[in-house]
């Protein structure tokens, strides 16, 4: 084997936080096994401050605000069970940075929180989509400008986006790696005046241009 | 939804601005499956290492879309879909059909025999040489070169033409990737035998692409 030495990226501190002692140590070794992630230690109140992301398991949603308030410097990630679209509004309206579920496998946990680490919103691809065409509901097909300043690639990113595809799957479609695919993103966020890929979404949608 | 699958559709051929860092790993085919130190593990390993922004690989498209990878060789089942699929690396399929090396086969007669005979040296050299590095460096390539272009010679004159037109086609699908996202960290990987025939193909491009070594990636 060669022995290259390339400086390799940090990885991502996850600070887990959840009622159940048996499902935080499961969880603990599962992201321990994920390339690219560390666990924040546990004992200290601190480690929230210290983490990159906090993965939150919680009971009750509405305990999402208070926790929030309480860290509001931390990117949080709820993990929970059968989402629906009203309660990934009401957590992404809260401030969580993403919705996974416990019926995911792990890669796309890891996915779903790299997606999270580079400061997306990740949500399972189906629940995106959901989410997406329950706000767009009702609304009518207008025109906007900032459409046509879109590239022809950029504009065909933007249906994948809908389909609640992330950055790798987006980039194994269109045979393009996954910078390249960053790239056309923030150039998308950028000329649609909005700040992440479900607004987007919920744009395009909203004007009929997907 | 006006989505449409066009995912191969190329950008403008005009020349990219950024040129695209193209790298060859050269495979064993079968071999990798065997005891050596340049097996499916370390091929696995030695991907994940380079960790490239494409990985170019020798399945067709359509036997990539559809999923179906039973005919494509078993370093590419074993190792680099695996290792797709658990990073970031994209694998772009750029074989234009499915056929390897070893489907061209000899006519019956001293042929035959010969071209068996100059496969089993090119087996053994394989593991002599038993290591990426080797595998990679200038006495195993020429060594390679030499038994592949014999064995070449030993085919039916349709069957080198159909192994010169699939590398050609091979090549202009690198070519593709490359334009549609130029300045990408780009790795190749074919099976060794085909070294002697992509490598100048692509030398030719060096407006585009510059080809180093695949530890300088």
């Amino acid at each position: 084997m060669v022995a290259l030495d390339r400086a390799r990226p940090a990885k991502i501190r996850v600070r887990l936080v959840g009622p159940h002692v048996l499902i935080n140590q499961a969880l603990g070794q599962l992201l321990s096994a994920l390339p690219g992630f560390e666990l924040a230690p546990d004992e200290a109140e601190s480690s929230v401050w210290q983490a990159d992301l906090v993965l939150l398991i919680l009971p009750e949603l509405s305990d999402l605000e208070p926790f929030i308030r309480q860290h509001p410097q931390a990117r949080v990630l709820l993990l929970s069970l059968d989402w629906t679209p009203a309660e990934a509004r009401i957590a992404l309206q809260a401030g969580a940075a993403g919705c996974l579920d416990f019926d995911q496998p792990a890669e796309a946990l890891g996915r779903a929180l790299h997606q999270a680490a580079r400061g997306e919103v990740a949500l399972p691809a189906e629940l995106a989509r959901d989410l997406i065409l329950n706000l767009a509901a009702g609304q009518t097909p207008t025109a906007n400008p900032a459409y046509d300043s879109l590239t022809p690639r950029e504009r065909e990113l933007l249906p994948l986006i809908c389909l609640g595809l992330d950055n790798k799957q987006i980039a194994q479609r269109l045979y393009l790696s996954v910078r390249t695919v960053e790239n056309h993103l923030a150039s998308i966020y950028a000329k649609l005046g909005v700040r992440s890929r479900t607004e987007a979404a919920v744009l395009a949608i909203q004007h009929g241009w997907v | 939804m006006k989505y449409q699958k066009n995912a191969m559709q190329t950008s403008s051929p005009s020349a990219p601005t950024v040129k695209t860092r193209l790298a060859l790993l050269y495979t064993m085919g079968d071999l990798h499956a065997e005891p050596l130190r340049y097996d499916l593990n370390c091929l696995r390993l030695l991907v994940a290492d380079l960790a490239p922004d494409l990985l170019c690989v020798e399945v067709t498209q359509e036997a990539w879309e559809s999923g179906q990878l039973s005919a494509s060789g078993l370093e590419i089942r074993s190792a680099l879909v695996p290792v797709s699929a658990a990073t970031d690396i994209v694998l772009v399929p750029v074989a234009p059909s499915p056929a390897r090396f070893s489907d061209y086969a000899s006519p019956p007669g001293w042929r035959r025999d010969l071209a068996r005979w100059l496969d089993l040296c090119l087996r053994w050299g394989q593991r002599k040489a038993d290591g990426p590095e080797a595998i990679h460096g200038p006495i195993f390539q020429t060594f390679c070169h030499t038994l592949c272009t014999l064995t070449e010679l030993s085919w039916k004159p349709q069957d080198r033409a159909a192994w010169e037109a699939q590398n050609h086609s091979l090549v202009e699908s690198i070519l593709q990737v490359v334009r549609r996202d130029p300045g990408r960290r780009v790795l190749v990987v074919v099976q060794c035998q085909r070294l002697h025939r992509i490598v100048p193909l692509l030398n030719a491009h060096a407006e585009e692409l510059e080809i180093v070594s695949y530890q300088e990636l």
